[in-house]
């Protein structure tokens, strides 16, 4: 394939509940298997195993759903997106949406290297919170956590990884927290943090965790960061 | 769609790989259950990764979900870490898809492919909440079907079976769902439902066949105790397979199964007559796909899986007539895909080396040859139609193409075996090393060739010429390995050949299965109570357990291996017809011990008896 006939294009999809226990490795085959039953035309990387040129944003933690997954494939020329997102909708196989397909321009970043917050929406089942009890969490002066490495332990003050924490009108939780591969820190622990702090026990089976968002750190969403 | 989970979030968060448990792949299949009229549980008695990969439950779960009326479901072994969890929390085994509990279920199937799963078939019973013994259980209960290779001497796991399935299944499945459906309708009383299940080909009901024995422990007889069920099991056999049904959307699993590919069978049975190989006996006669049928399964296959790989499958592809146009097919329509071929069974010669090279990475990958024995007397003893001469010229001509890596398949403990037999498996790779060396200029060469030596122990098999034979003690199998490593020390070329073997212990234990008779319920449910269960996975594989097990039931190893049996003694499956012969069986073993070949199906008929099935190459010769 000669230079300057392939499109990269970033694909937006949404990862539903019931298949929320797949590891980013198994979403991984499991679009490099999509793209081939959608029969969209790749490009492949040189070399006697030759591969799709794919990547993929954030990986999910296990047990969340996500209407924001993102992948960027480079793909040949002359397929349009509206067809590529069809054809993948078509084949995607259940659990999985197509939401969006769109060009990159050709100087942007990977999606993986674009993100820096993510936003996540929670559904608690056990306990509506009010506002009164996020504004004292958000107020403390600091909430510490053990950040086990191999090597050792270190403490870490979470707040400032919080972006945004608020109850929406529907009771649930809104939160938009520091992510990427620098600062990082998983909705999970946010949530743990915010029972124990508001006296409640926290128990998974009772809340439902879902990744609404990517953006950059700008604050735009990945969906058109990299158009 | 709706889909469920059957476990809660912690638990999926607390295990291992829990999309092993939670169903919903591309290509599953999900019915209503209330428009069905039977609802199948179709089991693979070991993790998930391990049944995903076995064909015969994608062509059964294909061949159920064909009917409206069937709702085929798929159900694994929980992993110890799950089992432990379901054990504490008293949560009951479910099938993937509807996430029902399997005691729900009209049918559970269970696929037998190795005698190691027998405890899992416990593991799973005990899960369902289905009693152990098919004795014990009433109207509520599923019933139990197995059926796969093991299923040929189903016997050790007898009692816990209501019904087993003889030979291939998609010949008689659909009539027994159809009888299962008119019981229902008239009234279901289950022990009338299994007696007119004998009457259907290949069905065998346990239950209804008496076992007595001689004074000495051995069989005296297995007798029916009706007189309308038959005295004789006959194995199913497709006659007609050009045009039988093949998965066109098999199911892909999301987490990486073992064959992370899809899987086309070229052609079922062998024409080799191999001694030691049971498959190459219970899946005749030889048949094949026509190849423009074939070309259109690839098709179905890839476009419906998105597989970067497509694997031929057969007991030995070589025999494949047109295998070298279907392959030029794949190549031609599916290199823009990317699409690799792999071929199992290959024998390595000039053709399947030109394949070979066009299909894969030469520098990297490695070349199979399975001399099984190391002398040509070995050989002839067990019909493995293979000369030193073939093996030689395979490996120079593979080393001409470029390939330095060899691995080379032998089996220890033989019928007849000296020592001499078992030096001449070291012996050869020395050859293939000073050939190496021999035949590629220093400057061509890239780096050492590596040749890797694996030996197995010989396990007889049911129908096989060798069933009558006895093993060797642990010590005396171990011996042999050592022998053969203590001789590659001495050999000019030590450095470039490696030297694996096989756990005997394990041997020993598969040995006592394979060949055993059902008084073995009681020494496997033993086993499992004392918490054995993936036996097949060495981590788990608790030899003392074993051992304890069957001497707590009575019974010793010696009487099911280490013992000669004569050609004339009842064996625990003489009531299964497998269509080759007993008597082409002893001629077989009779022509081995005289260290003679018999001629392979191409070359001469020799009159084995699986003519009676009246298809494949006993008929198109």
């Amino acid at each position: 394939m000669a230079e300057g006939s392939a499109l990269k294009v970033r694909v937006r999809f949404s990862k539903n509940e019931n298949i929320k226990y797949l590891g980013h490795l198994d979403v991984m085959r499991a679009f490099q298997k999509c793209l081939k039953r959608a029969d969209i035309k790749m490009v492949y990387s040189e070399g006697f195993n030759p591969h799709q040129k794919i990547s993929f944003a954030l990986p999910l933690n296990l047990g969340l759903t996500s209407r924001s997954e993102y992948m960027d494939a480079e793909i040949e020329d002359g397929q349009s997106t509206d067809e590529v997102k069809e054809r993948l909708a078509a084949v995607c196989g259940p659990g999985f949406d197509i939401m969006s397909v769109n060009i990159l321009r050709d100087n942007a970043k990977k999606a993986m290297a674009e993100v820096g917050y993510a936003g996540f929406s929670v559904i608690t089942n056990d306990h509506v919170f009010t506002d009164d009890e996020i504004k004292r969490f958000l107020d403390k002066d600091e909430i510490i956590i053990i950040k086990k490495t191999k090597k050792n332990e270190t403490e870490l003050n979470i707040l400032p990884l919080i972006k945004e924490l608020y109850v929406n009108e529907d009771h649930s939780l809104f939160m938009k927290l520091k992510a990427g591969s620098v600062d990082n820190i998983k909705a999970e622990i946010v949530l743990e943090r915010l029972y124990a702090e508001t006296g409640l026990v926290y128990d998974r089976d009772n809340v439902k965790i879902c990744r609404e968002e990517l953006y950059n750190e700008e604050g735009i969403s990945l969906e058109v960061s990299g158009s | 769609m709706e889909y469920k989970t059957k476990l809660t979030d912690k638990i999926l968060l607390s295990i291992e790989k829990p999309a092993r448990y939670t169903g919903g792949e591309v290509n599953a299949i999900y019915k209503n259950k209330d428009d069905v009229d039977v609802r199948f549980a179709m089991c693979f008695p070991d993790v998930y990764e391990i049944g995903m990969s076995n064909l015969g439950m994608q062509i059964l779960y294909d061949m159920f979900n064909r009917r409206e009326d069937i709702w085929c479901e798929r159900v694994f072994s929980p992993w110890p870490d799950l089992h432990e969890i379901m054990k504490n929390e008293d949560i009951e085994l479910f099938a993937l898809e509807s996430q029902d509990e399997i005691r729900c279920f009209d049918f559970l199937g269970i696929s037998l492919s190795y005698e190691m799963a027998y405890t899992n078939i416990l593991q799973i019973l005990d899960l369902s909440k289905i009693p152990f013994y098919s004795k014990d259980r009433d109207e509520g209960c599923p019933i139990v079907i197995a059926g796969g290779p093991c299923a040929y001497n189903m016997e050790p796991v007898a009692d816990f079976l209501d019904l087993v399935y003889v030979g291939e299944g998609e010949t008689s499945y659909y009539a027994l769902m159809d009888l299962y459906k008119e019981h229902k309708e008239k009234g279901y009383v289950r022990s009338e439902f299994l007696r007119s299940a004998s009457k259907i080909p290949g069905i065998y009901v346990p239950s209804l066949y008496e076992v007595e024995y001689n004074e000495d422990k051995t069989v005296k007889s297995i007798v029916p105790i009706y007189d309308d069920v038959p005295a004789k099991v006959l194995k199913q056999t497709v006659v007609d397979f050009e045009n039988t049904p093949y998965p066109e959307n098999p199911v892909v699993p999301y987490i990486q199964a073992v064959q992370d590919k899809a899987v086309l069978e070229i052609q079922r049975g062998c024409v080799r007559g191999c001694r030691f190989c049971q498959a190459g006996i219970i899946y005749r006669p030889f048949r094949t796909k026509p190849t423009e049928t074939l070309k259109k399964y690839v098709d179905f296959l890839i476009g419906n899986t998105g597989y970067e790989e497509i694997s031929l499958s057969s007991l030995s592809s070589s025999d494949f007539p047109q295998l070298g146009e279907l392959v030029e097919y794949i190549i031609e329509n599916y290199k823009d895909k990317k699409v690799n071929i792999s071929l199992p069974s290959l024998r390595v010669d000039a053709f399947s080396l030109d394949v070979m090279s066009k299909i894969q990475d030469v520098k990297k990958s490695s070349l199979t040859f399975a001399p099984e024995a190391g002398t040509q007397r070995m050989r002839n003893v067990i019909n493995k139609g293979l000369t030193e001469e073939d093996i030689l010229e395979g490996a120079k001509e593979a080393f001409e193409g470029g390939w330095n890596k060899v691995k080379l398949y032998f089996m220890l403990g033989l019928p007849t075996e000296t020592d001499e037999d078992v030096l001449g498996i070291p012996d050869i790779a020395e050859k293939m090393a000073e050939l190496y060396y021999d035949t590629v200029p220093k400057e061509k060469r890239m780096g050492k060739v590596q040749i890797t030596i694996s030996t197995s122990f010989f396990i007889p098999k049911p129908f096989t010429p060798f069933q009558w034979e006895r093993m060797y003690e642990p010590e005396e199998y171990s011996q042999k390995a050592f022998m053969i490593n203590d001789h590659i020390k001495g050999l000019l070329n030590k450095k470039s050949i490696k030297y694996n073997w096989h756990d005997t212990n394990t041997s020993i234990i598969e040995g006592v299965l394979a060949r055993g008779d059902r008084r073995l319920s009681k020494a496997i449910e033993k086993a499992y109570e004392k918490g054995c269960f993936f036996d097949a996975w060495t981590d788990y594989f608790d030899y003392g357990k074993w051992i304890e097990s069957i001497n707590e039931a009575g019974l010793t190893v010696d009487e099911y291996i280490y013992r000669q049996r004569s050609t004339d003694e009842v064996l625990p499956w003489d009531m299964i017809d497998v269509g080759v012969s007993k008597k082409f069986l002893v001629r077989e073993y009779e022509t081995a011990l005289r260290s003679e070949i018999t001629p392979n199906c191409f070359e001469k008929c020799s009159g084995c008896g699986a003519a009676v099935f009246g298809g494949g190459i006993c008929v198109e010769g």
